[in-house]
């Protein structure tokens, strides 16, 4: 704990300054960023479709339907799904990643850079690409190695559309928390690691028993962001599949785009969009909650 | 930090996994580039082969475009601004926020507020802030850059107060006996202790303003003279749709500055991103 | 350092908020374009040019737009329509009328200049509400070069289109080409098709929902899903993987002989193949009934009540709707136009032209079907042709309806 500073003639200079300090930023997020929640709170009290002039107040309605509809549920279906493998997929890809780039191999820095390059290019670039890729490249590869499931598009089969999207959004997704647990991996103490390997550890070991414990911090800040990332994805899906075939990739955050700009059912798309941001801060805060209680002194 | 494997096998492997890896994140990228170079009759004989000759109607054709050079410079404009007045902004919102917390319980209510928009979806927001925008004029890049500022708000003040909170208080005490002001002692001894996390925010940002795809698209659509890069890719794919050899060559053109940025600032970008990280 | 930070960015907002100076005196319009395509915009342009020409107080400038839905909406919401703008058929923009947007054309003297008859089909109530300018025809493409080849005659009914799949099969073709992957065009077919079955089908659907009508007796719920169905038997394995553009590409290399598609397509198909053996026919109704053409009012001009200048852009309309310029529009952007004294010979409709003069037309649904509706039922007509199963398509579609029709 830090120590209180007692040097209280000096306090209202210091809140002076403080409130000087923080007042053009609070004052611009309240303006551009929570009031336009709250007005979107209003809305998903209303019956409006997002055109006409009129709308009446229907109260908590909106939010009671979600509750009944099918194209919810799968979607929510859907997403989690998505979000589980993606997180499941990135944590497990990029420890690797970082360990195999940690290790004392030629053009390290080189291969470092290019792994980080996919992070830099848009999303709207790389899923553009990745849908012509999907559609022409792969399938003629398929039929000559001979694996049915890729010999057409895999975004056309519903089972296999998810997977595409997938290994977009970890072409991308994996280059960050690589170079995050890159960067932790290196404040683990070799004294420790070479203690453990006179020990009689083997790699294994000493990875679990030394490593993991450095990895902590780090891996709890990319499940936060990963988890965050895969429960509203929106630009991935909208372009390779724009939810299909048949609603089968809809994620949350594509469903309240359509009910909201394409289906016209406006505030309905507010009272799902809420509900799905209170459904991820929860999710968050229990994440941070969890993980945060592991500390590395 | 150097490790040292007896077992040979093991480095056969990482040189195998990561070459693997190499390959998959080039392949695509390669095919990119390679067919900008082809006409559509080429591309339908084979995406691998290299072009056969450098065919340069695909870039001529961008590059006489007119609304390229509009996107750019929209793009790096609004970026650019941001990320300054971002970095006057909020370092100073956070630390006063952080310190704060001593000396009131206001100043942690004020942390959770600043940090409540996390996880609200955009879509909530979308529609009413493209009112209030238009209410107040803003529907232009200027008012962007005023809405990124605020946007920044989360996660920089989340990865900030982070950050202080591993930096011990003595040296502001010191400041403080010395006679320093709180503002002399933000400036001088804390601002420069920042420097890593803010490297970090600044690049975070700085990605995604840049690639930033449907913000603008709702906002900026007045006029062509508004587009941002990713709008214009994006417009390229369903103007064209017929020649994809000319829609890459669209989206290569578009990706280039940053990823030239990228090459060159490597050290810096990698180094700043995984020092913040770690810390934060 | 600081300082030099703090001017630079002083200057460049400075540059941003500062828009182009503008000379004293002339009128500035801004029209926005519902199209995406690229030779409707140049054909805009073209036009656009000439009238700012010969309009010296005047000057229109053209914006395009990615997602007209998205930007005409909020714009709309925000009060902030552009002077002109140019839309298709959909009761969105008609509800944009009723809340007074749109500025009432009744009674102005350019309106004689368009054919009576699509001038009101085009009307809200009677009231006239935009300038129509171009139609838009649904129906089927076939490939007349292979069906040559195998003998076949095109087909005028439901089972002749049928029976001429089974042959293509037989022969190696895939018979039908289509973009499923697109929502767009998948929910597209599904409401031009079921209007083909009845074209009264907003009234049975209204029906349904006021109880009036027996869904197991909706013609169109019982008779479409299966000929949907058909289509999807007789489409590639991975249609739902391949887009419009790909599509496109197939049909004009010969992987199919058939396409379901709109007039606006046979642009693409040319740029792909000018020498290609098209033609374009009325889609044989389901039911056996006579094949109606359904056509959509594609392009027509809007003025916005709340524009600054009601004078120019009222002389701007006149403009379009001269023979020059809407001469102009249809060469470029190839639907057939509706001003008088616009030649069309496009020998690749003339089956289609044919049955327009006769007669044989209907306005499309998404005019008359309850704005989002079309949309909210299409992910369904999708899930049809992956499962091919027509239950919960109909089941789905009640839901639709109740939800829909409420209002």
């Amino acid at each position: 704990m830090q120590k209180r500073l007692h040097v209280n003639p000096l306090l209202r200079e210091r809140r002076r300054t403080f409130t000087l300090l923080i007042l053009p930023g609070a004052l611009l997020y309240s303006v551009f960023y929570i009031l336009p929640i709250l007005m979107g709170f209003y809305f998903s009290l209303m019956d409006w479709n997002g055109i006409s002039k009129s709308y009446n107040f229907i109260g908590l309605d909106n939010f009671a339907a979600t509750f009944s509809d099918k194209s919810f549920a799968r979607a929510m279906g859907f997403t989690v799904r998505y979000t589980v493998l993606l997180v499941v997929c990135t944590v497990l890809l990029s420890v690797l990643l970082a360990v195999l780039l940690n290790q004392d191999i030629r053009a390290r820095g080189f291969l470092r850079t290019m792994y980080f390059l996919p992070a830099v290019l848009s999303m709207i670039t790389v899923s553009l690409v990745f849908n012509q890729i999907l559609y022409r490249v792969m399938p003629p590869i398929g039929k000559a190695l001979g694996i049915e499931a890729l010999s057409v598009n895999i975004l056309s089969r519903k089972n296999t559309a998810i997977y595409g999207i997938l290994f977009v959004h970890l072409w991308q997704g994996v280059a960050l928390p690589t170079l995050m647990f890159l960067a932790a991996l290196q404040t683990v103490p070799s004294d420790l690691l070479e203690a453990a390997t006179l020990d009689g550890a083997n790699a294994w070991q000493r990875f679990v028993h030394v490593t993991l414990v450095y990895l902590l911090p780090t891996l709890s800040v990319v499940l936060v962001l990963t988890v965050k990332s895969g429960l509203m994805v929106f630009d991935y899906v909208k372009s390779m599949t724009d939810g299909g075939p048949g609603g089968a990739t809809q994620s949350l955050a594509l469903m309240i785009y359509n009910n909201g700009f394409v289906r016209n059912r406006y505030s309905y798309s507010i009272a799902q969009a809420i509900e799905i941001g209170l459904i991820i801060s929860a999710v968050s805060f229990i994440q941070i909650k969890l993980t945060g209680r592991k500390k590395v002194d | 930090m150097k490790r040292r494997h007896p077992i040979r096998l093991s480095r056969v492997a990482t040189y195998v996994i990561l070459l693997l890896g190499l390959a998959l994140i080039v392949l695509p990228l390669y095919i990119t580039v390679a067919t900008t170079f082809k006409t559509p009759s080429e591309s339908a004989v084979s995406y691998f082969t290299p072009p056969k000759s450098l065919y340069l109607g695909n870039y001529q054709q961008i590059l006489a475009d007119s609304r390229l050079y509009t996107a750019y410079g929209n793009t790096i404009t609004i970026t650019v601004v941001s990320l300054l007045f971002s970095v006057l902004l909020m370092p100073a919102m956070s630390y006063a926020v952080s310190r704060g917390r001593e000396l009131s319980r206001g100043y942690q209510l004020l942390y959770y507020f600043l940090l409540v928009g996390i996880f609200i979806p955009f879509q909530v927001r979308m529609m009413p802030l493209v009112k209030l925008l238009s209410y107040l004029n803003m529907l232009n890049p200027a008012g962007i850059i005023v809405l990124y500022i605020a946007h920044a708000t989360c996660e920089s003040v989340f990865l900030y107060v982070g950050f202080l909170a591993t930096i011990p208080q003595t040296l502001e005490e010191a400041a403080y006996i010395d006679g320093a002001s709180t503002m002399q002692t933000y400036v001088k001894v804390i601002l420069p202790l920042m420097r890593p996390i803010i490297a970090t925010v600044v690049i975070r940002e700085c990605l995604a303003m840049w690639n930033d795809f449907l913000l603008p698209l709702v906002t900026l659509n007045r006029s062509v003279k508004y587009w941002t890069l990713t709008m214009y890719q994006y417009n390229f794919q369903s103007e064209y749709a017929v020649d994809y050899n000319l829609a890459f060559s669209c989206f290569v053109l578009a990706s280039l500055p940053i990823v030239i940025f990228y090459f060159i600032m490597q050290k810096q970008i990698i180094g700043g991103l995984t020092n913040g990280a770690v810390k934060g | 350092m600081k300082k030099l930070l703090c001017i630079l960015c002083a200057l460049s907002l400075l540059l941003t908020l500062g828009a182009g100076a503008l000379a004293d005196g002339v009128i500035e319009l801004e029209y926005l374009n519902h199209k995406p395509e690229a030779s409707a915009i140049d054909a805009m342009q073209a036009i656009i040019d000439a009238f700012n020409a010969s309009h010296p107080d005047i000057h229109v400038t053209q914006t395009t737009t990615l997602d007209f839905n998205t930007v005409l909406t909020t714009r709309a919401q925000t009060n902030d329509l552009p002077d002109l703008f140019s839309c298709s058929t959909s009761s969105s923009w008609e509800l944009l009328y009723k809340d007074g947007m749109i500025m009432n054309l009744d009674g102005q003297a350019f309106l004689e200049n368009v054919e009576a008859e699509t001038l009101s089909l085009s009307q809200l109530d009677g009231e006239t509400w935009r300038m129509p300018y171009s139609l838009s025809c649904y129906g089927l493409y076939v490939r007349t070069d292979i069906f040559e080849k195998l003998g076949l005659a095109l087909p005028e009914t439901w089972e002749d289109l049928l029976a001429s799949c089974e042959t293509l099969k037989a022969n190696g073709y895939t018979p039908f080409i289509m973009g499923d992957k697109d929502m767009g065009t998948v929910g597209q077919r599904m409401e031009r098709l079921m209007g083909i079955i009845n074209p009264d089908c907003n009234d049975e659907f209204a029906a349904i929902y006021a109880g009036e009508l027996d869904p197991a007796d909706s013609v169109v719920l019982s008779v479409f899903p299966q000929a949907f169905i058909d289509i999807a038997n007789y489409s590639a394995e991975d249609s739902l993987g391949v887009d419009n553009e790909a599509a496109y590409q197939n049909f004009v290399a010969g992987q199919g002989a058939l396409m379901i598609q709109g007039t606006w397509a046979l642009a693409t198909l040319q740029a792909y193949d000018p020498e290609l053996q098209v033609a374009f026919i009325p889609l044989p109704n389901p039911t056996g009934d006579v094949a109606k053409v359904p056509i959509s009012i594609d392009t027509s001009f809007c003025v916005s009540v709340n524009t600054k200048y009601p004078e120019a852009c009222l002389t701007f309309m006149e403009y379009m709707s001269t023979v020059e310029a809407a001469q102009v529009y249809c060469d470029g952007e190839g639907s057939p136009n509706v001003i008088k004294g616009v030649v069309y010979g496009v020998k690749e409709f003339e089956k289609i032209t044919a049955a327009m003069n006769e007669g044989r037309v209907f306005v499309s649904l998404n005019a008359v079907w309850p704005s989002g509706f079309r949309n909210a039922l299409r992910d369904y007509a999708q899930a049809l042709i992956m499962d091919k199963d027509a239950e919960p398509f109909v089941e789905a579609a009640l839901e639709v309806i109740g939800e829909y029709y409420a209002k």
